[in-house]
C-alpha cells in the first residue's frame, strides 16, 4: 500500500514538474535551430551553433549585459543582506519603542507591489542626484523591507535565554548578533540571498526607470530590446542568464528547505 | 563546507571565469570587425562648385553673301570652318539660270522706268534696289558664276552640290578682322560663375574672366543663359568654332550654416527621407566606445561634391564607411590625413 502510494506521488511530481522543466529543455535544443522563425518542435531541421559562436565569439553586447546584471544586483544583494540581517535582529532582540508600529508599516512596504512605490523611489533617487547610476537600483534594492521582515522571522526564533545569557557574560550586541544570532540563522540568511538574487536577477522596471543608459542594462533588459532575427542569440542569452542562478538555486536548496521545516515547525509549533 | 556546494562553487566560478574568457575573445573578433568610419565636421558656407564646360570661338562681325535671284549650286570649293582669303573661291553657281534671271530683272527695271512717274518715290525706290541687284548678278556673271570671299575670314555656312537657293542668305563668312568673342552657355539652374577660366588653343596660361567682363543675355532657343565676352590678343592658332576648355566657380549667393559632403548623406527610399550618422561616444567597462547615430536633416540644396542640410547636427559626423551602418552600430574611426 505505501509502495503505491510512493509510485503516485512520484508521478504527481512528474506531471507537476514538467510545466517548469518543458520551456527549459526547448530553449536547449532551440538555441540549436538555425532558423531564424523558430517554430516548436524540438529536433532542429537546421542544426547549427550560430547563436552561441555570435553570443560567445562575436558580439561581446551580449555578454556586456550579463556582466551588467552582475554588477547591477550583487552590489545591491550584498547590501540588502547587510542591512537586512542587521535590521532584522534590531527588530527580534533590540525592545525600543515604535518598534511595534515600525515592523508593521514594514511588513505592509513588504507586501505592497512593487509597482506602487516606484514612483516615490523615483523621486527619492531624482532628489539625490543618483539617477542615471548604479545607485539608484543599488539604493531601494539594499533597503527592501521584505528582507527585513524575513529576517526579524528567523532572528525570533533564536532562543532568548542564549541572548540573555552572552549579555550576562558581557558580550556586546555586535559580538551577540555575529556569534550567536547569525549562526543559528544561516538557513535564513541563504533564503534570503537566494530569494532576493532571484528576485533581481529578474528586474526589468528598475533599470528602464532608473537608469538613463542603454550601456547599463542587465540581460533581463536585452530580452524587450531583441528583433526576431536574434532569435537563436536571445536563446543563447536565456540559457546563460539561467545558469548562475540554477547554479545558486541548487548550492542553497538545503538551506531553503531547512528554512521551510523551520517556518512549518515554528507553525505547527504555534510560534 | 559541504562537498556539494564546493563542487557548486567551483561550477560557479568555471563558468564565470569562461565568461570573462569569452567576453575577452568577442571584445578582440569585434575591434577588428568593426565598420570603420571617417569623420567630418560641419562647417558653413555658400555652395560652390567648378564646373568643366566648353566654350565656342565666334567671329563678332559676319559678313552674309546673298544672291538677289533663283540660283542652283553647280560647284562648291569650300567646306563650313574652313578659313578662307580675301578673293578666294567659295562656290560657283549655274550662269544660265543666272543670265535668265538677269534678263529678268533687266526688262523689269527697263518697264519700271518706262511706266514711273518722277514724283511717284516707291517705283523710284524698287528702280534702284533693281540697280544694285543687277549690279551685283553682273559681277557674279563676269567672274563666270564665281562667288569669292570679300575678305579674309572663316566660312560658316555654305550650301551644298545641286542646293536651288532662291533669294537668301547663300554664305555667311566670319569677319575675324572685327574681332572676335568666346560663347558658353549656362543653365537657368546654376549661379553665374564670378569666375571663368577658360584654355585658349595655342596658349599657354589660362585665361581669367571675371563676372564683371562678361556679357549674358536669355537665349529662348536653348533656353540657357547665353555668356560671352570679346578675346583680345588672340593667337593665329584660333579659329571660328574651336572649342575652349573653360572651367568656372560657381558660388551660391546664399549662406548655408551646415555643409557637409555629399557622401555623409544617405537617402532612405522606403520613407523618402534623408539621413546622416552622427559619431557618438560612450564609456563602457571595456573603454571609451564609439557609435553612430541616425538623424534626419532635410536638403536645402546641392552643388560641388556638398549638400546644405536644415539642422545642426551638434556633433561629428560620419562622411565615409567601408560598410553598411545602421543606427546604433558601434564603429571605428578612420584618421585621416
Amino acid at each position: 500500500m505505501m509502495h503505491r502510494h510512493k509510485w503516485s506521488m512520484q508521478i504527481c511530481n512528474f506531471v507537476l514538474l514538467i510545466p517548469v522543466v518543458v520551456p527549459l529543455l526547448w530553449i536547449l535544443c532551440a538555441s540549436f535551430m538555425q532558423e531564424r522563425i523558430v517554430p516548436f518542435h524540438w529536433i532542429p531541421r537546421e542544426f547549427g551553433i550560430e547563436g552561441y559562436k555570435e553570443v560567445l565569439f562575436r558580439s561581446p553586447r551580449y555578454l556586456m549585459y550579463f556582466w551588467n546584471s552582475l554588477f547591477l544586483v550583487v552590489p545591491g544583494v550584498v547590501g540588502m543582506m547587510i542591512v537586512a540581517t542587521l535590521a532584522g535582529y534590531g527588530f527580534a532582540k533590540l525592545p525600543f519603542p515604535g518598534r511595534g508600529w515600525i515592523l508593521n508599516i514594514y511588513i505592509l512596504l513588504a507586501v505592497l507591489p512593487y509597482q506602487t512605490v516606484i514612483v516615490p523611489h523615483y523621486t527619492i533617487v531624482s532628489e539625490l542626484g543618483l539617477l542615471g547610476s548604479e545607485w539608484a537600483v543599488w539604493f531601494p534594492a539594499i533597503f527592501s523591507p521584505f528582507g527585513v521582515y524575513l529576517m526579524y522571522r528567523f532572528f525570533q526564533k533564536v532562543p532568548e535565554e542564549c541572548i540573555e545569557c552572552a549579555r550576562v557574560e558581557g558580550a556586546g550586541e555586535w559580538r551577540i548578533f555575529a556569534q550567536i544570532g547569525l549562526p543559528q540563522t544561516k538557513s535564513g540568511v541563504a533564503t534570503l540571498f537566494v530569494l532576493t538574487l532571484a528576485d533581481q536577477w529578474n528586474m526589468v522596471e528598475q533599470p528602464l526607470i532608473f537608469l538613463q543608459d542603454e550601456t547599463q542594462y542587465p540581460m533581463s533588459i536585452l530580452f524587450e530590446r531583441m528583433n526576431s532575427y536574434e532569435i537563436g542569440e536571445l536563446l543563447v542569452c536565456a540559457l546563460i542568464i539561467s545558469v548562475p542562478i540554477l547554479i545558486i538555486f541548487a548550492m542553497s536548496r538545503h538551506a531553503l528547505s531547512d528554512s521551510m521545516d523551520a517556518i512549518v515547525f515554528r507553525k505547527e509549533k504555534g510560534v | 563546507m559541504k562537498r556539494s556546494i564546493k563542487w557548486y562553487v567551483v561550477a560557479l566560478f568555471s563558468f564565470l571565469v569562461v565568461l570573462v574568457i569569452c567576453t575577452y575573445i568577442s571584445s578582440q573578433v569585434y575591434k577588428h570587425s568593426l565598420v570603420q568610419v571617417e569623420i567630418g565636421t560641419v562647417q558653413g558656407d555658400s555652395l560652390r562648385e567648378t564646373c568643366y564646360f566648353e566654350g565656342i570661338i565666334e567671329a563678332l562681325h559676319y559678313e552674309e553673301y546673298q544672291i538677289p535671284a533663283a540660283c542652283r549650286i553647280v560647284e562648291v570649293y569650300c567646306h563650313e570652318g574652313q578659313y578662307v582669303e580675301e578673293g578666294e573661291a567659295l562656290c560657283k553657281v549655274d550662269t544660265l539660270l543666272l543670265e535668265i534671271e538677269y534678263l529678268k530683272k533687266e526688262e523689269e527695271m527697263t518697264l519700271l522706268r518706262e511706266n514711273t512717274d518722277v514724283n511717284d518715290r516707291l517705283n523710284q525706290l524698287e528702280i534702284e534696289v533693281l540697280e544694285i541687284e543687277l549690279e551685283q548678278l553682273g559681277e557674279i556673271l563676269e567672274q563666270g558664276g564665281v562667288i569669292v570671299a570679300r575678305q579674309e575670314g572663316e566660312i560658316m555656312n555654305i550650301p551644298e552640290l545641286d542646293d536651288y537657293e532662291m533669294n537668301q542668305t547663300l554664305i555667311t563668312c566670319g569677319d575675324m578682322s572685327q574681332g572676335i568673342e568666346l560663347v558658353w552657355y549656362i543653365s537657368l539652374e546654376t549661379p553665374f560663375p564670378e569666375i571663368v577660366y577658360c584654355s585658349i588653343p595655342g596658349e599657354e596660361a589660362e585665361r581669367r574672366i571675371n563676372r564683371e567682363d562678361y556679357t549674358y543675355f536669355y537665349d529662348y532657343t536653348s533656353n540657357n543663359w547665353k555668356c560671352s565676352v570679346v578675346l583680345d590678343e588672340i593667337t593665329t592658332n584660333v579659329h571660328i568654332g574651336s572649342r575652349v576648355q573653360m572651367n568656372a566657380s560657381m558660388i551660391t549667393e546664399e549662406y548655408y550654416p551646415y555643409i557637409l559632403p555629399d557622401s555623409a548623406i544617405h537617402y532612405d527610399s522606403s520613407t523618402g527621407s534623408n539621413y546622416i550618422f552622427c559619431l557618438e561616444s560612450r564609456e563602457t567597462s571595456m573603454g571609451m566606445e564609439y557609435y553612430v547615430r541616425q538623424r534626419g536633416v532635410d536638403i536645402l540644396g546641392s552643388m560641388g561634391g556638398y549638400t546644405a542640410i536644415t539642422a545642426d547636427p551638434k556633433s561629428q559626423v560620419v562622411i565615409s564607411s567601408s560598410g553598411q551602418l545602421s543606427d546604433l552600430q558601434v564603429v571605428k574611426i578612420v584618421q585621416t590625413d
